[in-house]
Formats: C-alpha cells, structure tokens, sequence
C-alpha cells in the first residue's frame, strides 16, 4: 500500500502537467500572476499617518 | 502524446513596489517603548514598596506574628511587581519568526484577518497563506522528484516545472517577506496583550499585599 500522500507533495499528472496535493486532492499547480500590487493594510508610517500638506 | 507546459521566463522580474510601502516592522519601537513605560511604573511602585514600607512599619509592628503578617503582605505586594515586570520584559526579547510561526497559537489572529479576505493581502499571488507559502515546499518536492526520475522526458518536464516553481517564488517573496514582518510585529503585539493581562493580576496582589500591610502596621502604636 503506497504511503498516503503530504501537503505540497507533488507528481506528474496526465500530459505531464504538474499536480501537487492540498491536503484533500490532487490539483493543478498554477503560474502566480504578477500584476497584484500591495497589501491593502495600514501600519505605522503609511502615507495616510502623516500630516496633509497645507 | 504529451502536452508540455509554457516555458518560463528565466529573464522576468518581479517588479512590486514594495519599497514604498512601509514595513510592519515600524510599530516594533513603540510597542517596545509602550513595554519600558510598563516596567518603570511597576519599578516605581517597587521602589516605593521597599523604601517606604520599613520605614512606615517602624515602630508600629509589635510581636512576632505581627511582623509576618506585615512581611508577608509586603512580599505579596513585590510578588505583582515582579510578577509584571518579568511578563512585560518579554516584549523586549526578539522573537525569532519563520513560516512556521504562522501555525502558532501567536499568530492566530493574524492568520484568521487574512484567510478571511485573503484577496486583500494577497490580491490574486495567493488564496491564503498556505497557497503563499506552498511554492518553497513544492520546489524542494520537485528537485527530490528529479533526483528519483530516470527517464530523461519526464525529467526534462519537471526541470521545467521548478523553472516554474521559482518563478512563483520570485512572484511571491515580496508577500511573504510582508506576512513574515507582520507575523514577526504581531508576535510582539501578542506577547504585549498577554502581559496587560498578567499586569492585572499583578495590579491585584499589589494592592492585596498593600492594603494587608498597612492594616498589620496602621495599629495603635
């Protein structure tokens, strides 16, 4: 009996497409995309904590 | 027939203008500072404790017992200085804060902000932060796939599956290295909130111990 796969263990699927495990499943491994600009989170030192200009 | 995956491009650079967003880091100081108030007050209140409670129990402590009620009741009152001191100086030591610390009870509250608008941290680089911090693992996953594979198509697929794998690390670095600064201020902040609640109970056996001490030498002399 095979070893019951991890998290993020990964195999080659059908097409030789790349499937890592999520913890219930076998999904396919996904190309991040690059346009996600900034954190929406204010901390100590954003632009907003300073004084408006007069 | 095999349906090989997009190229990567060895050449791409994440361009994130992370340089000009401020750094969680920056509330470290002031949560430090916040934590030096803490412990002067409290020192304050033990330096009055030792200074000035042999000196009102001159004279007005007769008798053995009398005496260890009053020691005792001192003793207590020090104990809620120590007790706050020693709970608030923890905000002071350096956490040291990794991935893993993401799974402690620590940064529990962080973890719970993000997972529930994910998008909002991450925009579309990741679904929460297991789905940020899977692509390390699945690289590492992927170079002991190729250390096993013998046959050389499907190791000439996974060399370009971990091309892949690191590109997405180069996407996602920016986030992490943002999640792991905040996890690293929220740490602190967390350790700060425990010892407000430990600065409670040490306000309570200050006073006990106060009150218990001036009733064993506030006696008729």
């Amino acid at each position: 009996m095979a070893d019951a796969p991890k998290i993020n263990d990964v195999r080659l699927g059908d097409n030789g497409v790349l499937e890592f495990y999520d913890g219930t499943a076998w999904v396919l491994y996904p190309d991040v995309p690059d346009d996600d600009g900034l954190p929406q989170a204010l901390t100590k030192g954003s632009p907003l904590d300073e004084d408006p200009p007069r | 027939m095999t349906t090989e995956p997009p190229p990567p491009n060895p050449t791409m650079v994440t361009v994130t203008p992370f340089d000009a967003l401020p750094s969680p880091l920056d509330a470290v100081p002031e949560l430090r500072a916040a934590a030096r108030w803490m412990i002067a007050a409290f020192g304050a209140v033990g330096v009055a404790l030792v200074g000035g409670g042999p000196l009102v129990a001159v004279g007005k402590v007769h008798g053995l017992g009398e005496a260890l009620v009053a020691g005792g009741a001192l003793l207590v009152a020090l104990g809620g200085v120590c007790l706050a001191i020693w709970q608030v100086s923890r905000v002071l030591v350096p956490p040291i804060t990794t991935a893993a610390t993401l799974s402690t009870p620590a940064a529990r509250g962080l973890r719970e902000l993000i997972d529930a608008s994910p998008a909002d941290f991450f925009g579309s680089a990741a679904t929460g932060v297991d789905d940020l911090l899977r692509h390390r693992t699945v690289a590492v996953n992927i170079h002991r796939a190729l250390a096993t594979e013998t046959d050389p198509a499907r190791r000439d697929l996974l060399h370009r599956h971990l091309a892949r794998a690191r590109t997405n690390i180069a996407r996602t670095d920016p986030f992490v290295r943002w999640l792991l600064a905040m996890t690293h201020v929220w740490q602190i902040r967390t350790t700060f909130h425990e010892a407000r609640r430990w600065c409670l109970l040490a306000v309570a056996l200050v006073a006990t111990g106060a009150v218990a001490f001036l009733t064993a030498t506030g006696g008729a002399p």
